[in-house]
């Protein structure tokens, strides 16, 4: 339970080995963490480094591209082992580039699979949970790819588009629950994930997306970018032509496939 | 499923549940579980449940048939409030041997956090004073419970926090009550060692005593404060029954952090101080000062209040100067600090009081305050002493076993009584006090 505090009693990251999940897991300095992913040596090398005084940390396996009933399985055992989760991180997703992809189109469903169909599982069923539950917190990983989407992560966006809307309106849902859903939009985030591709303006770090989720956690917000700065940057760049916004994307270092696609975008609700 | 916020009395916690009424919504409790509520007056998550069922004992009393027994005891719904019952019983030159500082507490509150007042050293908890409750639990049914029938469930029940069943009705002995006027005699203390020996001294001699403590001054001054204590002036009768107009203090309205505004409690208790003084009271307003203040816990600021209440044994003073350099040197000196001085403890296994002294300390409920206080839960527990849980919002569950010896032979009696855990609190949930949750 949340204390009187504000304390943060039990969080489990869906995505335990996450570089931005853990930054918020151990911003959140809760008393038992539990990280779920699939690789239990990843999983127990990030438990030890987010080891404290005090802290109870567990690892648990869990696959995103699995079947729906292992996410609600994970979300079980943990309540079953720790007692109720006050926040959830669902930090699971993979950035798929077009290139990548190319002609793949198995690589594409393991795309959607890790970064759209996995994720939204999982917040279904936590959903699920923390309204029977009557309290906690859902964090989502969106990103400002959701915003608006551009042809070289294609894929990745309309994976995070589908996401992010499906979380908000769960949050929409769980109103009077007790429970509620954060979706976080970050923009570029120094992590493995973007390791050696070339920074974004506003580029930011595990610790300031940490921090602003934290502050985002003690307002009642929906929606929390990181930096803060992009909330007023997307509602610019989200009005911009498409023709305009695809060359401002490639004013940057070219990707290695040029994807040939250049449809107008439909914009997000 | 409709649900509806409920909080604690600080306003520091809240949770969402279905609220009934007890007994007559009553139904299947459901995988979260059911937990009784009395008056609210708990400062924290004890009558609080998140996702199930809180149930409403409370109720709006009708105690014109009041009835006491040739033996000076009555028999009561657990619903009634203290209040009501002190009210309804003095005319007939009755009243409660133990009142805590709050009129607004049912009698099943009192028990299931076997209550103390300003006069423990006197009469001890309120437990002590059950002669009979009718307690339904979910393991056993309808239960009758004394001192000396099922004696273990009785004293799981008192101080048992509503988790070892739902408090229905009982039976409490009651005092001859003096008169209904009384004398309060304010004593100022220029320090922590001159309070605790004056209050020490009256307490024997008097039949309410507190200290209370202007936490915001340090140094030479720290633990300074007002000795206040309380005798019955002979020959005064009370008011024909009926509702006493008690006058609401009015203050101004305060910014979102209130009371948490440096300087403003410094005001407020240079002016309690400058207050002091000798006065005839009526015994309402000698025993629930608060109950005059509109709403304390939104002066705190959004974030409500928490209250930090603990006793450490006679020895252990340094505790007390402790939890209050510490607060103070932390930027949060208590916005409210009173002490009491508590003689024997009950055989209830999660009682509080034990011999010794209680300090109990109000903060706005900031973040901040956290390391602070499970700095000095450390050494309220390595004293020998313990946090008030019916107060808490805030414990850990690790110190819970140092600080409640008991709570063994507690958990195993609820084990009896509710052996699948349907009795179940917020409170419950966090300190892992009936055993559940990680080990
Ligand atoms: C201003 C103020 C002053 C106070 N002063 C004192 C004091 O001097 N001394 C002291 O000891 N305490 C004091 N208290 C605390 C208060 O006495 C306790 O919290 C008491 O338990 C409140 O009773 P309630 O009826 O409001 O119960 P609630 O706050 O509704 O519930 C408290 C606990 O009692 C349980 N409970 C309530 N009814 C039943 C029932 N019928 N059956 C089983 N369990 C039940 C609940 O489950 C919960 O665990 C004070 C509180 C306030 C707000
Ligand atoms: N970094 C950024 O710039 C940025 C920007 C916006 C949004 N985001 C989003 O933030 C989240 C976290 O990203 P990050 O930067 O922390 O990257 P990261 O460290 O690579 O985290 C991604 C996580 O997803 C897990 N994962 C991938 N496929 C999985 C599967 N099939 N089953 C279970 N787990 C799987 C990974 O586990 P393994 O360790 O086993 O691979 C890893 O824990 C992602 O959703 C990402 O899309 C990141």
């Amino acid at each position: 339970m949340r204390d009187g505090l504000g304390r943060t009693q039990t969080v489990l990251v869906l995505g335990g080995t996450s570089e931005i999940g853990t930054a918020i897991a151990d911003a959140l300095r809760p008393d038992t963490l539990i990280l779920a992913g699939r690789d239990p040596i990843a999983l127990k090398e990030a438990a030890g480094d987010l080891a404290r005084p005090g802290r109870h940390v567990e690892t648990m396996c869990y696959e995103a591209t699995a079947a729906a009933a292992t996410v609600v399985d994970v979300l079980a055992a943990a309540t079953a082992r720790c007692g109720d989760l006050d926040v959830v991180v669902l930090s699971v997703g993979a950035l798929t580039d077009e290139g990548q992809l190319g002609s793949d189109t198995t690589a594409v469903e393991t795309a959607l699979r890790t970064t759209m169909l996995g994720p939204m599982l999982a917040a279904h069923a936590t959903a699920m949970r923390l309204r029977d539950q009557g309290h906690g917190t859902l964090v989502v990983l969106s990103s400002v790819a959701a915003v608006r989407t551009r042809a070289g992560l294609l894929t990745y966006g309309v994976a995070k588009t589908a996401l992010d809307v499906y979380a908000r309106r769960l949050g929409a849902q769980l109103r009077g629950s007790g429970a509620r859903v954060l979706v976080v939009r970050p923009g570029h985030v120094r992590t493995r994930m973007t390791r050696g591709l070339p920074e974004a303006p506003f580029t930011t770090t595990v610790q300031a997306v940490a921090t602003r989720v934290l502050a985002a956690l003690s307002r009642r917000t929906a929606v929390a970018y990181a930096p803060a700065v992009l909330r007023p940057v997307m509602a610019g760049v989200r009005l911009l032509p498409p023709a305009v916004f695809e060359r401002l994307n490639a004013v940057k270092p070219a990707p290695r496939i040029t994807p040939a696609s250049s449809e107008s975008e439909e914009r997000t609700s | 499923m409709q649900t509806t916020t409920v909080r604690g009395w600080g306003r520091a916690t809240s949770s969402r549940s279905r609220v009934i009424g007890w007994p007559d919504d009553l139904g299947p409790a459901g995988p979260r579980g059911l937990i009784a509520r009395g008056g609210g007056c708990g400062y924290g998550d004890a009558a609080q449940n998140a996702g199930g069922v809180v149930a409403l004992t409370a109720h709006r009393d009708d105690l014109t048939e009041l009835f006491v027994d040739e033996d000076g005891t009555v028999l009561l719904d657990a619903g009634t409030s203290l209040g009501e019952l002190i009210r309804s019983v003095a005319p007939l030159g009755w009243t409660l041997p133990v009142i805590p500082g709050t009129a607004r507490v049912t009698v099943g509150g009192a028990i299931a956090a076997d209550v103390h007042g300003k006069n423990h050293i006197h009469t001890g908890s309120f437990g002590s004073h059950v002669r009979e409750m009718t307690v339904l639990t979910p393991g056993q049914g309808e239960l009758v419970l004394g001192p000396q029938r099922h004696p273990d469930a009785f004293r799981a029940t008192v101080g048992g926090l509503g988790l070892t069943g739902v408090i229905q009705s009982a039976r409490l002995a009651l005092t001859p009550l003096d008169s209904w006027q009384w004398r309060t005699t304010d004593t100022i203390a220029p320090d922590l060692d001159a309070l605790m020996t004056a209050l020490r001294l009256a307490a024997p001699g008097s039949e309410y005593a507190v200290g209370w403590i202007d936490a915001t001054r340090g140094g030479r001054h720290l633990g300074g404060g007002v000795l206040s204590t309380s005798r019955p002036v002979p020959g005064t009768t009370p008011p024909a029954y009926g509702r006493p107009s008690q006058r609401r203090l009015r203050l101004p309205g305060l910014p979102a952090t209130g009371l948490g505004l440096p300087g403003v409690t410094a005001v407020l208790n240079r002016a309690r101080m400058l207050a002091a003084r000798s006065r005839n009271q009526s015994f309402p307003q000698v025993l629930f000062p608060l109950d005059a203040l509109p709403d304390w816990a939104r002066l705190h600021g959004r974030r409500g209040l928490i209250q930090y209440q603990f006793v450490v044994p006679f020895g252990a003073e340094d505790v007390l100067a402790a939890a209050l350099t510490e607060t103070r040197r932390a930027g949060f000196p208590a916005t409210l600090a009173v002490l009491k001085v508590f003689g024997a403890s009950s055989e209830a296994f999660l009682s509080f009081p034990i011999p010794g002294w209680s300090l109990a300390l109000d903060f706005p409920a900031v973040a901040d305050l956290a390391p602070v206080l499970d700095a000095l839960d450390e050494r309220v527990a390595a004293a020998g002493g313990r946090v008030y849980l019916v107060k808490d919002s805030r414990l850990r569950p690790g110190v819970l076993e140092t600080m409640y010896p008991d709570l063994g032979r507690w958990r195993a009696e609820r084990a009896l009584l509710d052996p699948d855990g349907v009795m179940v609190s917020d409170l419950d949930r966090r300190l892992g006090l009936s055993g559940g949750g990680r080990a």
